[in-house]
């Protein structure tokens, strides 16, 4: 259980070693991931190289705005999802890994050097997912779907997940320390919250969700799943920026812009004490969940659900392999906006791995189901003759 | 109307300009290696080896310049280390709430004197080599060719698609999108934005991929390079040499930690 004591101890140099060591394996394998990719490429037919190209060039516009604007997201793999969906895993994997390569090479805001390169597996592991579940079907599915009640299935599982944390988080409290009790304690807690998540799916998928075709409660419960998953959200993102110890209750920023001379914006003020903050928060998140069952019962709306869904598992695998990166290499802080929610995460009193590791797990489920949905509504603008060059456009994308 | 994708390319005649692309790539992934796998006091040697390759190349001033790119990048890692460092005990400056502890400023000062050290390394490399040649280099070392056109293609897509956005945005503006003005008005102003210039450049793809078919780039034999990059024995000697080193660094460290 040593790895587990990454840097909480605040010894320096022996305590990044097991990151290096770890960041060492993830080389190799990316060493191999991209031997395999390429060797696949030669499968690839030309549209897809060419695809992959404009892809990258995507990638790095949409993610250099968001650096500029300092938000706490990247918004920097649209393109590879898209290759995902159309061309399937492999090429998702090889334009995520050739995006951040690209981007450290040419000088534009976010690359700043070879600050992406490091964080290239984890653009080739959202590849990667993206194909995965392109080929189960979300950018395809129908309210009357099949497959719709595993995905609800999915989505309760990780709500029961996340609610086990914030459980334990209250209680026993979750995060690695220095003594190997509570390692041991930081371990068993993480099996048992993800045993929940997988138990809660199972039942489930068995139970509620076990209907097939054209079952009219799936579209209901379709509905239901949106507007909770949106009120859920709205009410977090709230709490997380205006509660009294959150975001807002540190931001001081200081822009300087052409002419050199700084502004600083103090934004403090926004932090909201606690009955009041509380009140607004639940009032937003009730008045959202609302409007998103209005939003949900149009047309063939509910139908983004799974979409989200698959973009929340993907940006929890991305923050899971990003952490280490961004504590082993850059002692957890990259120079973007998300810097702002490690620091945040810091005063709570988490460690420099355990900061990053929740900075990521805040970001990443948000930011790559923002990048699934704009993906979702490309594929479906995007004309067919478009569409039916890649091996799999005319498979998973039914718009 | 578009401009070359020369990216950070300092034009001149120097040996480090002469070099093999393929030799300065093994000397950056060296740098690499070195700075974060032995322990930090080798950081100053390499300091003082790239400044002395700076000199020689006649590339000081550009690598200077080149230090604001990560500058808020080394600012945070400081910063924020030397305030929230978790752990820390021993203050030295504390200012209300916040304090500067010395472990947190030895962590950031070590973090960001590493991946400084690797900038200027990658910013050599960048400001001697065109990315035309480095995948050429790459290319005839055994690289498919497939993907370093994907790559080059993406560099030189990148200033293409910003032409297209200055372009759309005109167009957008002539029929009444107000761009100007407040941060709100300018966030609205990106969805008829962004729309356009995402699906003109997928639906470009279908003409590139007829231009390429119609030239040939499916087949299998037979292919001459336009660009020859240059190869000598001082080259090969030279990465030999490096990836030794290489090696030895990544020996040394493996076992430092299993002892």
């Amino acid at each position: 259980m040593d790895w587990l004591t990454i840097c909480a101890d605040g010894a320096t140099t022996p305590c990044v070693a097991p990151v290096q060591a770890a960041y060492l394996v993830g080389v190799g394998v990316l060493a191999l991931l991209l031997v395999v990719a390429g060797r696949r490429s030669r499968d690839f037919a030309t549209a897809t190289l060419s695809l992959m190209a404009v892809a990258i060039a995507i990638n790095i516009a949409l993610g250099s705005v968001t650096a500029l604007l300092r938000l706490p997201l990247y918004l920097d793999s649209v393109g590879t999802v898209l290759v995902g969906a159309l061309a399937g895993p492999w090429a998702g994997a090889l334009t995520g890994l050739l995006s951040d390569l690209v981007w450290s090479l040419l000088p534009i805001p976010g690359g700043a050097g070879p600050t992406t390169a490091f964080f290239a597996p984890v653009a080739a592991a959202v590849g990667l997912i993206a194909g995965f579940w392109a080929s189960r079907g979300v950018f395809g599915l129908r309210s009357g779907d099949d497959r719709i009640g595993g995905f609800l299935a999915l989505a309760l599982g990780f709500a029961a997940a996340v609610v086990a944390l914030l459980v334990a988080q209250a209680t026993v409290g979750v995060g690695p320390a220095a003594d190997s009790d509570s390692q041991v304690r930081f371990a068993v807690t993480g099996l048992v919250i993800v045993a929940i998540g997988v138990v809660v799916a199972w039942l489930g998928r068995r139970t509620i969700f076990a209907r097939v075709g054209d079952d009219p409660r799936m579209r209901l419960y379709l509905i239901g799943a949106t507007a909770i998953s949106a009120a859920a959200v709205v009410f977090a993102v709230i709490r997380l920026l205006f509660a009294p110890s959150a975001y807002f209750s540190t931001a001081t920023f200081v822009l300087a812009n052409d002419a050199g001379d700084p502004t600083i914006i103090d934004l403090r003020g926004l932090a909201l004490p606690d009955p009041l903050g509380l009140v607004v928060a639940l009032v937003v998140a009730v008045a959202v969940a609302a409007l998103a069952v209005a939003w949900a019962r149009r047309g063939e709306h509910a139908r983004f659900f799974p979409v989200w869904v698959a973009g929340a598992t993907t940006g929890v695998v991305a923050a899971l392999i990003a952490a280490p990166i961004a504590a082993g290499v850059f002692g957890g802080v990259t120079g973007g906006g998300t810097d702002l929610l490690v620091a945040l995460f810091r005063t709570l009193g988490l460690g420099v791995f355990g900061s990053v590791l929740a900075q990521g797990l805040t970001s990443d489920p948000l930011d790559k189901t923002i990048t699934f949905t704009v993906v979702f509504v490309i594929l479906t603008a995007l004309p067919i003759t478009v569409r039916t060059m890649f091996s799999r456009g005319a498979l998973t994308v039914d718009a | 109307m578009t401009r070359a994708a020369t990216g950070y390319l300092v034009p001149g005649r120097s040996w480090l300009h002469r070099r093999h692309p393929l030799t300065k790539l093994l000397g950056v992934a060296f740098v690499l290696v070195a700075a974060f796998l032995l322990p930090p006091v080798a950081l100053i040697a390499l300091t003082v080896a790239l400044a002395a390759i700076a000199v020689s190349a006649g590339l000081v001033r550009p690598v200077l310049r080149s230090l604001r790119i990560p500058a808020v990048l080394v600012a945070s890692i400081v910063l924020v280390n030397a305030l929230f460092y978790p752990g820390g005990s021993d203050v030295l400056v504390a200012v209300g709430p916040l304090a500067v502890t010395r472990e947190g400023l030895t962590f950031g000062v070590v973090s960001a004197g590493r991946l400084l050290v690797v900038f200027v390394a990658l910013m050599l490399l960048l400001m001697t080599t065109l990315a035309d040649d480095l995948l050429e280099g790459l290319v005839v070392h055994g690289v498919s060719h497939r993907i370093a056109f994907v790559a080059l293609s993406a560099m030189q897509l990148v200033p293409r698609m910003r032409d297209r956005v200055d372009r759309i945005l005109a167009a957008q503006s002539a029929r009444g999108l107000a761009v100007d003005g407040s941060t709100i008005t300018r966030a609205r102003a990106l969805v008829p934005l962004i729309g356009p210039v995402v699906l003109s450049a997928l639906v470009d793809v279908r003409e590139r991929t007829l231009a390429l078919e119609a030239r040939g780039f499916g087949a299998r034999w037979g292919r001459t390079a336009y660009r020859v990059v240059p190869d000598s024995g001082l080259d090969r000697a030279l990465r030999i040499a490096l990836l030794a080193a290489i090696a030895l660094v990544a020996l040394t460290a493996l076992f430092g930690w299993l002892r």
